[in-house]
């Protein structure tokens, strides 16, 4: 390594803040570049497969009790 | 030699080539960018002149370099897509801007960021400086305009229009800091004559502008996949992928 100690290297002999600054910005625009557009692409996949699951079958409207004391007066 | 080029247009295929494709190139892109990061940070010796600082190149560079070739990725897919009427080409013409985009706000961002320490300001009104900033508008220019249009057909001829016009900036910005007096440095790889670095501050270098080129195409694919997926909606493919899921 360049540096003798990790403080050397995060100091940078004064130019560590401007450095590690780039450093921080370039990881979080090319994590971003990576992240977001796969994200995208797995959410909406996921829209895609709830809109295709078949729906739930509609419950009775009227109750079985009912429809036999019905049927039995 | 047509066969590939009609395959190239059939969203299906590309989106399956492109997930081979990514699955080797990611993992190669993140290694590479990760260890041309540490070489130029921690390895590479420290520039005479600019001190430590100059590290900041192995950053600002390679963003700048790939962020001028995404504009003619950009702008040649907008000449297919007008040209050829191909689909794909204006799929990668819209994925393209926001990619290049992002890397341009990066050169100019790390660009500021390194001129407090080397000029003593973070922005001059200077040649090059200006002229990346019209690259940045020209990306948000196409974005902006293709979200505009309600009719995608007209949305994507007026943007390979637009981004056809803008590539009148991309000489001004290589010749910018040769045609006027600029604070900016000359170009540090030349491919004319030796280059202005030594080789242990070179090869890293050249390995992050490798491995930005790589991040541009991840990126630029990735976006190509999710939009090619909204464009199929309801189509076979995305259907039968979806059941695949």
């Amino acid at each position: 390594m360049y540096f003798d100690s990790l403080q050397a290297a995060l100091a940078m002999d004064g130019h560590g803040v401007y450095v590690w600054a780039v450093v921080a910005a370039s990881v979080v625009i090319c994590v971003g570049l990576l992240v977001l557009p796969a994200r995208s692409a797995r959410r909406f996949i996921a829209e895609l497969r709830v809109d295709d699951a078949p729906e739930p079958r509609a419950a009775p409207s009227v109750r079985i009790e009912e429809v036999n004391n019905a049927s039995g007066s | 030699m047509w066969t590939w080029f009609h395959k190239l247009g059939s969203p299906p295929w590309m989106y399956r080539i492109s997930g081979r494709i990514l699955a080797i190139l990611l993992p190669l892109t993140v290694l590479m960018l990760a260890v041309g990061a540490v070489w130029g940070l921690l390895y590479a010796p420290m520039d005479f002149k600019q001190g430590n600082s100059f590290r900041i190149i192995y950053f600002h560079v390679p963003a700048s370099v790939v962020a001028l070739a995404g504009y003619y990725v950009m702008a040649i897919a907008g000449a297919v897509s007008l040209i050829w009427r191909m689909k794909m080409a204006e799929v990668a013409m819209k994925c393209a801007a926001p990619v290049g985009a992002a890397l341009t706000f990066l050169s100019l961002l790390s660009g500021a960021i390194w001129g407090k320490p080397t000029w003593g300001t973070y922005w001059v009104w200077d040649a090059r400086i200006t002229s990346m900033l019209i690259l940045f508008f020209l990306y948000l220019g196409v974005m902006a305009l293709y979200q505009a249009y309600e009719n995608k057909e007209a949305a994507g001829k007026a943007c390979a229009v637009l981004s056809l016009v803008g590539m009148v900036n991309i000489p001004i910005i290589y010749k910018s800091v040769d045609w006027w007096y600029s604070l900016h440095q000359p170009a540090t790889i030349k491919f004319t004559e030796e280059s202005a670095m030594h080789s242990s501050m070179l090869q890293p270098l050249l390995l992050m502008i490798l491995a930005f080129y790589c991040l541009f195409t991840c990126a630029l694919l990735l976006n190509m996949r999710s939009e090619l997926l909204r464009r199929g909606a309801g189509t076979g493919w995305v259907r039968s992928l979806v059941g695949a899921h």
